[in-house]
């Protein structure tokens, strides 16, 4: 199970809302990726949370600043649209990208980016909001326009378009250290094979344990535990490690 | 001629990790395009960016292909990382067949269908060494956690090149070959591994063939 940190960008600063809302800013981003990559994560996700709202690419000289001197693998994500802006990631430090908005408008995106780049380099990040039992829809622009789409639905066509990778995030248990939404996760995992992410709510180490018996997990996504010292890398390795000798 | 690192471009892009890791262990390396020479360098990188095909189209045109077979045969040390590692075998399945360079025998396909594996493999795995296999003798080579992303491996490797496996779900991939000479290939990413990944890369590159 890899463990990731999220880090989301506004500006100059890390920001961590609620529910994809009220972005509080936290700090500055290079020395708290320098902190998690220093205390042992798997990897890092770097989320531009309003540049697919503001229609612009991310800022590809802080994708590099973050890089720098961090040595394992970093995602970027939030309004990359192009497969030139995708370019642009990798040769700033960008190991994979992860795009929403663009894929919702634009799904044969999908198989020209891996394609171009292959599918171990293309995540595709969904934003799903409950709207009935059983039932998400997926949001596009940072977690504010609904699409239309189901998000089971739309896991079986980002399979089927030959996506590397799902990054799952449940708007309405986003910053809420609640437990990440459960029934989301389940049904995410069995309509397909794809390496699936899931992240939104972890607030405990509890609820890491508990999401890696329920369903098939590649990794977990932590961004207001982590920022907010809930609890640490070593704490969560800790709780493996501990389980795994028993 | 110790210590002068070529970095082949296979012209796909993405080499900026593995320069910048090799210039943060305080060494030098070069871009090489399939057209320049490679007889002044120490130690050659097949980085593991691309896909098969394009990369072997890319190899061929310039001559490159004969240009790193030649530097093996006169001993230059080659390490081949992930694509990079397939690049070293007789031919590949990806993308339909395409020969590679043959420097070591066996073939890469996908990895199999089945019910409880994911593809591509992501994650860090531990790599286990292997009896009766050539070792990575001058490299120190630890068994901690390395990063891998792939969806194609290594199959019906000579049981003696294979140093190392890992062990996904039910299935043996192997993650670290050798020709127990100057050829190395490794499944994982060293260049994304932490400072497991470092170290390996700072061994490989203080070796002097």
């Amino acid at each position: 199970m890899r463990l990731i940190a999220r880090l989301d960008i506004k500006g100059e600063n890390l920001i961590k809302g609620v529910k994809f809302d009220g972005l509080k800013v936290i700090g500055r981003k290079k020395k708290i990726a320098q902190c998690y990559y220093r205390e042992g994560i798997d990897e890092l996700i770097y989320v531009d949370a309003v540049a697919s709202l503001y229609s612009r690419p991310p800022n590809f000289e802080l994708v590099r600043r973050i890089s720098k001197n961090s040595f394992r693998p970093l995602t970027v994500c939030g309004g990359i649209k192009n497969v030139d802006d995708a370019k642009a990631v990798f040769n700033n430090g960008g190991d994979k990208i992860a795009i929403n908005t663009a894929a919702v408008e634009n799904p044969g995106l999908v198989t020209d980016l891996v394609k171009e780049f292959g599918a171990q380099a293309v995540t595709i990040s969904i934003e799903a909001k409950k709207i009935g039992p059983d039932n998400w829809e997926v949001y596009s622009h940072g977690g504010r326009e609904p699409t239309g789409k189901r998000v089971i639905d739309w896991i079986k066509t980002l399979d089927t378009l030959g996506a590397g990778e799902i990054l799952l995030t449940s708007i309405d248990n986003d910053g809420t250290f609640s437990g990440f939404d459960s029934d989301l996760c389940i049904s995410a995992s069995k309509v397909s094979d794809l390496p699936l992410v899931i992240g939104g709510g972890g607030g405990s180490i509890d609820d890491i344990l508990k999401m890696t018996q329920l369903c098939r997990l590649s990794g977990i996504a932590i961004a207001s535990a982590f920022h907010y010292k809930h609890f640490s890398i070593a704490d969560v390795r800790n709780a493996f490690a501990c389980i795994n000798s028993s | 001629m110790a210590g002068k690192v070529a970095i082949i471009n296979y012209g796909v892009g993405n080499l900026y990790n593995i320069q910048k890791v090799i210039s943060y262990l305080g060494m030098q390396s070069f871009l090489i395009n399939s057209s320049d020479d490679i007889q002044d360098y120490s130690h050659i990188i097949l980085p593991g960016v691309g896909s098969f095909p394009t990369a072997m189209r890319n190899l061929d045109k310039g001559g490159m292909a004969e240009k790193i077979k030649n530097s093996i045969e006169q001993g230059r040390l080659v390490l081949g990382i992930c694509l990079g590692m397939h690049l070293l075998f007789e031919k590949s399945f990806e993308l339909g067949e395409t020969k590679g360079l043959c420097v070591l025998s066996g073939e890469i396909k996908r990895i199999p269908k089945s019910a409880s594996l994911t593809v591509p493999n992501v994650g860090r795995h531990s790599i286990s060494p292997q009896s009766g296999s050539y070792k990575y003798n001058f490299i120190d080579i630890d068994i901690d956690r390395y990063y891998f992303s792939h969806s194609f491996m290594a199959m019906n490797v000579t049981t003696k090149l294979c140093s190392h496996k890992i062990k996904y779900k039910h299935l043996d991939i192997p993650a670290c070959v050798t020709n127990n000479h100057n050829v190395f290939g490794v499944q994982f990413h060293p260049e994304l591994s932490g400072q497991t990944g470092l170290n390996f890369l700072n061994n490989f590159l203080n070796k002097s063939s």
